[in-house]
């Protein structure tokens, strides 16, 4: 090495990077402080949409446990429609089981995937099914949400025997549910991810219930 | 400082030229008129806000320096709101939570034509963001309508339960024309009211 290179920094730049560097630590100390005085807040936001949808799904009254808490969680790429582990809600009256509700993925939505809460009682009969997420197309795809509204609470005493396991799709794959119009992809991954998530309650139902809260199913 | 670097900065564009760019991130959410109005109050409430905080760095941090620390500035407000709504407001953060990061492009080409001149730059900032603004709410009115045949629709989700009976269904969602609602509609919506003023303008020259 010879003679150090000349610097040509001036004065001027490095105050003006000082100043930069002051900038951000004072918005992460805004940051940081806002974020702490949200947390709590956004949490209970969170927990309190889902409450709402679950008691959709099974009232208030026909439960009698903290359904928030008494959760399992299972992963089950095929029946589940995703690789990271789905939360399963349990529902019990007096200490007996009433009804799980699953948060499964409908993977094959038309614009990504579809999350749904499916709620199915102990007898393997599906109690309700709700959209709690999804990127459809607004007055194509979400169809569920407004023209036919009345499209969602047809799955509602729905089990694997009805209808009979082959007719368990849209209309137009030879099923027995309906498809919007100008949209069968959107019902059809959604009439799949029920009839799967069914198809999991009944490879599972003996241990949905006895597994410890916040346990993984496997 | 023969050696130092030729400092760039944008070229002085117009500033409904200007505007009209820093629309573009925003369009997607001008779907209904509560998303509409939504997104412009926070874009609004942002511009205003960055520049001010901007206000107090000193007037040598420029160039370079001052567009980075604008830059921190403007992220710093947009996440900020973007917290702050999601625990207030979680119904309005539900449909524009994922479109607020957008705000920093477009409030950050708003702020940055206007640092040249630090005492206006405040009325400059809020007068453009206020014509973005109306033209996020006139194409919500648009689109809305042409889209979904309605006004105001879920306006509870927005501003809340108040809200709920100012939802008018003009004539059936069915009748509604897809295009719309869906993001292309958006450009064409916005090329429409560009051709309208333009056309106003011709009007009032002659
Ligand atoms: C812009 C655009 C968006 C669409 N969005 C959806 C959608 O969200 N859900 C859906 O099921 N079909 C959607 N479709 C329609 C599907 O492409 C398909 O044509 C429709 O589901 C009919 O399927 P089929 O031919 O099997 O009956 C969309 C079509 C277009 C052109």
């Amino acid at each position: 090495m010879a003679a150090k290179p000349e610097r040509t920094i001036s004065r001027e730049r490095i105050v003006g990077a000082a100043a930069i560097v002051l900038v951000a630590i004072a918005a992460a100390i805004a940051l940081s402080m806002l974020d702490r005085a949200t947390q709590a807040r956004i949490e209970r936001n969170a927990q309190q949409w889902i409450l709402e949808r679950l008691n959709q799904l099974v009232p208030a009254q026909e439960r009698d446990n903290d359904i928030l808490a008494d959760t399992v969680y299972a992963r089950s790429p095929e029946l589940l429609g995703t690789s990271r582990p789905v939360t399963i809600y349990r529902a019990r009256k007096a200490g007996q089981p009433v009804a799980v509700i699953l948060h499964t993925i409908a993977p094959d939505g038309y614009r990504g995937p579809i999350e749904l809460l499916v709620a199915i009682d102990v007898e393997g009969r599906l109690l309700g099914v709700e959209v709690l997420r999804h990127q459809e197309t607004p007055g194509l795809g979400d169809q569920f949400r407004n023209r036919n509204s009345d499209w969602l609470p047809k799955f509602r005493g729905r089990s694997l025997d009805d209808p009979p396991q082959q007719r368990w799709a849209v209309r137009n794959d030879g099923g027995d549910f309906d498809a919007f119009t100008g949209a069968t992809i959107t019902p059809r991954a959604i009439v799949k991810a029920v009839r799967r998530a069914l198809e999991f309650h009944r490879a599972k139902r003996e241990v949905l219930f006895a597994a410890e809260p916040g346990s993984i199913i496997r | 400082m023969q050696n130092e670097p030729q400092i760039s900065t944008a070229p002085e564009a117009p500033r409904d030229v200007l505007a009209l760019i820093a629309l573009c991130p925003l369009l997607a959410v001008s779907d209904t008129i509560p998303n509409a109005f939504a997104a412009g109050i926070a874009m609004l409430v942002v511009a205003i806000g960055s520049t001010a905080i901007a206000g107090i760095l000193p007037r040598w941090l420029d160039g370079e320096l001052g567009f980075a620390a604008l830059a921190l500035i403007v992220t710093t407000v947009v996440t900020a709101i973007s917290l702050a709504t999601h625990a207030w407001l979680p119904g309005t953060y539900d449909s524009l939570g994922i479109f607020l990061p957008l705000i920093v492009t477009n409030v950050l080409l708003i702020v940055q034509a206007t640092r040249a001149t630090p005492t206006r730059a405040l009325t400059t900032a809020a007068t453009t963001a206020a014509f973005v603004f109306g033209t996020m709410l006139t194409l919500g009115i648009g689109r809305e309508i042409v889209g979904r045949g309605s006004v105001l629709r879920d306006s509870q989700r927005m501003f809340g339960d108040w809200a709920a009976g100012l939802h008018q269904q003009l004539f059936r969602e069915d009748m509604g024309f897809l295009l719309g609602v869906l993001p292309p509609g958006a450009f064409i919506a916005l090329g429409l009211l560009f051709a309208f003023v333009k056309w106003l303008r011709r009007i009032k020259q002659r």
